[in-house]
This record gives C-alpha cells, structure tokens and sequence, in this order.
C-alpha cells in the first residue's frame, strides 16, 4: 500500500479509536445518573418504610421526633389539605404547606420524585408517598441530602474528563510528532534535492566545457561555408548548422550559468531600470512582425535590492520572455513592485493560459520544460540566482488565468532610513 | 507568528486542567465551595437547635463570619452573617467553649454540614440574635438583630440602617 494510504488507514483507525472512547465516556456518564437515582429511591423507600411502622404504632406521631438519620435533610407528614401533622422542624406543625408538590399524591397512591433547591440553596432529593395508617392516607413528604450519592456521578464524571484529558494529549502528541517527522521528511528531501542538482550542476559544467571549444570551430565552419559561393541547398544546410549550433550555444551558457556557484548577494540593483533595460532588450531582439506587447511597471520600492544586477537582470530576461512566449497572441505583462517587511516584492503577470497542474510543482526543477526546443533551465536558473541573493521565488496561477510569478528579495542596507 | 504546535497543546492542557479545581478534578470533591447562600440563604424546614464545642475561635477576617462545633461525631460549620455586620461584635468564643445554636441546617457540595444561624449563644450566656424567627437576616434590613440574656436585650446599633453601610 502506498505511504498516503497507510497514513490515511492509521488517521482513521486513531479517529475511530477516540470515537469508541468518547461513546464509552459518554454513556459511563449517562449511565450514572439512573444508578445515583436509584441509590436514593433505595434509600427513601426504607426509611418511608421506618416511618410507616413507626408511625402505626404511635398514631400521634411523637415517637417520630426521635427518627434520625444522618441522610434527612428533613422530612413531614401532611394529611389530604397539606396540613402538616408532623415536620422535623416541630415549630411548623399546624401550619399548611405553601406548594401543591404534595397534591399529585392524593388521587394515586403511586410516588414523586425529583431534585428541588431548598432557602439555604441546598439541592435535595425530594421522595413523597403515602403513609397508610389507622385514620386515613397521609403524605410523607422526605428530603435526602443528595452529597453522598451524587459522588457516584462526580466519580464517572471525573473519569470521563480524565479520559478526553487524555485522548486531547494523545492527539497533541501524535500530531505534533507527526509534525516533526513530516519536517525532518521535507528536510532530508530538499537535501537530497539539493545534492542532486549540485551534482547535475558539476556535470552540466564539465559537459559545457568539453562541448564549448568543439562547438565554436563546428559553428565558424559553417559560417564561412554560408557565405562562400555555393549551391543554395549547401548554403540553406550551412545556415541551419550555424543556427543549431547557437541553440546549443545557448545551451552551454545556461548550462555554465547554472553551475556557477558564487553568491550573487554582492552589490545591489534598481529593480525598476532593471526591468525596464530588459524588457526593452526583449522587444528589440523580437524578429519582425512579433505580436505586440505592453509592459505595466507599478509601484516603487524604497531603496535597491541586494543582488548583482547583472544576474538578476537575467533573472528578469527569463521571467519577462516566459511571460512573452505564453501569449501568442501578443498581451499585457504586469510587473508590480512593493516593499514588504524590509523586503522588495516583485510580481510578474501576464494573460496567458497559466501552469499546467504539473508545471506547478516541477516548474523549477532543471530540464523540465513544456515547449519543444527549451532547454528547461531558465526557471531552475532563476530560483538559484534569487536563492544566493538570499530570495524566494514561488510560482502560482493567477485570478484571471495567467501565470504570476512573485520573487521577494531582501533590500539593500545602504540608505537606509 | 504563529505560535508553535506543542505551545499551543500545552496550553490547552493547562487551561483545562485549571478550569476546575484538582480536588473537583480528581472526585474527592466538589470543589467549587460549599455551594450554599451562606449569606441570605436559610429554609424553615430545616431548622434546628445544635449544642456542641468550638473547635477554634471564629475568625473574623473571613465573610461570610463562621466557627467550626462538634455535636457528637458531626462537624458543623456555624455561619454567623456577613463581616461588616459583625465587625463591632465581640466573639469571643474560645476552643472547648460550648454554644448552643439554632438554624437552618444545610449539607453543602464539598460535603460539609452548615449551619446558617439564626441565633448563637454568647460566652457570657447571652444570645446573639442574626435573623428573626422566619429567618429574615438582620443585615439585609427590616429587621434589627440584637443580644438578649437575663431579660435584657440590646438593641444592635441603636437604629435601622446602621447596618447598611
């Protein structure tokens, strides 16, 4: 199985495992209430039993008075009008109870229930039943303190909120582990990445160097037979060599100017007479009968960036012609500049098709190329040279569908304000 | 910028842990105090007369004002009303001291029994009287506590609205 696919069967094996813990926390919690109701109807219903025999065998109630229970909050014996006959608070006895809680008592001889909040903002349990004893059914009224059974529920519930405590922990923990693993993954890829292309780069340069003097004889040969009085066919194929071996030319620059390996950090340049100058550069090496072309320059940066120009001036001849050769038909190419966080800012748009969604991704990798006679090294030549500037280059497709290309370069420190 | 991954988990650890006391936390309690209106708060029904020893002599730097007695093999936390009100009183009880108090008797949720007083007695064998017989409490007004003993009782201030500074 692929490595996303084992990342995604473990991601939702560790979803589904907290989705059991999180159910089995939940219905623990759940569960609690009816056992703590449970434990207090228990309670209740064995001291209204103590109070009924106690109460039939001292029909005046007084033997009560002697009733405790560390668990009573208290308890009263009303008859059917909620006259109290009998109240732990002996000072009560003869006066009416003031709710009708107890009314729903006196037509079933069923029981009530249920938690009340007393004056003092005490929450008890409160039990009613009949008491049926010599001279009618009266209503026991019993109100437990509900502390002791409520720890049951502050138990489950301490359990349940240990368990989430743990499962957030065990979730920061992998994710952040997963974190530094997929950084150290991205570390060594670009490392490697780098490697590579160091030792492409070696390669490239060993390879121009060989070709470079060979190249120059094939090419002034040619030359001189195109322009001595021949055929026109062997002229035609003269002129074809020379213009082949200028691509190849070509070629062994960029090759050469990929392998270089000095900083290009050192002096500084004018970004805006830059584009300018090479834009210009472009518009007269167009052959004739070119489509047309507008550059829109705007903004300004507030000093020069710190890079060679004459490498960033390439760096501007690549952007601005890709820009050039991905619309046929002739079109705008914006170039906005900004300063940012002490950081020049430069955006290059224009209104062709855009990258294909693998372009955007291999644009800069060396020899990639999507046209049929590119060397594929103009983009990889300029991520290096905004690189040793200490820049970045990050490509994307624009709103309208063009390519935009944003480079950020750090500022020169001279003039500074 | 962004704060890192594992500040942000550590902190979210932190705040749930704080967001409830340890004892709360762990079960041994309830942790958010006795959870009772200790101050206006008392029910008729649950009134009763307690007579017990102070454990130690009230303290009167906390409000609400209460002192600790044993009755039999219960602890009962006496709570007398709020600090301001009692500021002017001498209470004088000593550990060992036997007073005898009527109130309304509450479990509260760390588990402990109080006793919202209506009265107390005195050192001297005078009562201190907090709030009237339906429990009104002296401090919220309407109603003027006082100390009584031997057929004499002092009025509390002299005047209504004493109290109420």
């Amino acid at each position: 199985m692929s490595r996303p696919g084992v990342r995604h069967l473990i991601l939702l094996g560790a979803l589904l495992l907290s989705a059991l813990l999180i159910w089995f926390a939940y219905i623990n919690c759940r569960s609690a209430v009816p056992v703590t109701r449970g434990y207090l109807r228990g309670i209740a219903l064995s001291l209204g039993q103590a109070i009924e025999t106690i109460a039939s065998r001292d029909p005046s109630l007084k033997l009560l008075a002697d009733f405790r229970s560390p668990d009573i909050a208290y308890f009263c014996i009303v008859d059917r009008r909620g006259t109290i006959l009998f109240h732990t608070n002996p000072d009560l006895v003869g006066e009416r109870l003031e709710d009708r809680r107890y009314q729903a008592l006196l037509g079933a001889p069923t029981v009530t229930e249920g938690r009340i909040r007393l004056g003092t903002g005490e929450v008890v349990y409160e039990f009613q039943q009949q008491l049926h004893i010599a001279g009618g059914p009266l209503i026991l009224r019993l109100a437990l303190h509900t502390w002791q059974a409520d720890r049951i529920l502050r138990r489950t519930r301490a359990g349940g909120a240990m368990m989430m405590l743990l499962l957030v922990a065990a979730w920061g923990f992998g994710l952040w582990s997963l974190r530094l693993q997929r950084r150290d993954l991205r570390r060594r890829e670009e490392l490697a990445r780098r490697e590579h292309l160091a030792r492409l780069g070696e390669l490239g340069a060993v390879l121009a160097h060989e070709v470079r003097t060979p190249l120059a004889g094939i090419k002034g040969y040619a030359q001189l037979l195109a322009e001595r009085p021949v055929g026109d066919r062997e002229r035609r194929y003269a002129q074809r060599i020379v213009a082949e071996s200028e691509r190849l030319e070509e070629l062994v620059n960029d090759l050469l100017t990929y392998a270089v390996q000095e900083s290009a950090a050192i002096g500084t340049a004018e970004l805006a007479g830059l584009v300018r100058g090479a834009w210009e550069d472009l518009s007269a090496a167009a052959p004739p009968g070119s489509p047309h072309f507008v550059l829109q320059l705007s903004g300004e940066l507030e000093r020069e960036v710190a890079c060679v120009p004459a490498r960033l001036r390439q760096v501007l001849l690549n952007l601005l012609g890709n820009a050039r050769q991905a619309m046929p038909s002739g079109g705008t190419v914006q170039v906005l500049l900004d300063t940012v966080q002490d950081r020049a800012r430069v955006v290059i748009r224009d209104d062709g098709s855009g990258f294909s969604p693998e372009g955007l991704t291999r644009a800069f990798d060396p020899f990639y190329t999507t046209r049929a006679r590119g060397s594929g090294l103009g983009l990889a030549i300029c991520r290096k040279v905004v690189e040793s500037c200490g820049g970045t280059i990050r490509l994307e497709n624009g709103g309208n569908g063009g390519a935009e290309i944003t480079l950020e370069l750090p500022l020169s420190q001279e003039g500074r304000r | 910028m962004r704060p890192p991954l594992a500040t942000v988990i550590a902190a979210a650890l932190v705040a749930l842990l704080l967001s409830s006391t340890a004892e709360a936390f762990w079960g041994f309690g309830a942790g958010e105090g006795s959870g009772l209106n200790l101050i206006q708060g008392y029910d008729r029904n649950t009134v009763t007369t307690v007579t017990g020893r102070v454990t130690a002599s009230p303290d009167q730097g906390m409000d609400p004002v209460q002192f600790e007695i044993v009755a039999g093999s219960e602890r009962i936390v006496t709570v007398l009303g709020p600090r301001w009100y009692l500021q002017d009183d001498d209470l004088s009880w000593k550990a060992g001291d036997t007073v005898t108090v009527r109130g309304s008797l509450a479990q509260g949720r760390d588990g402990r029994s109080y006793l919202l007083a209506q009265w107390v007695t005195m050192p001297g064998g005078r009562q201190l009287v907090l709030r009237s017989d339906t429990g009104r409490p002296g401090w919220s007004g309407g109603y003027r506590g006082g100390t009584q003993g031997d057929g004499l009782q002092l009025q509390r201030g002299g005047a209504a609205g004493r109290r109420g500074r």
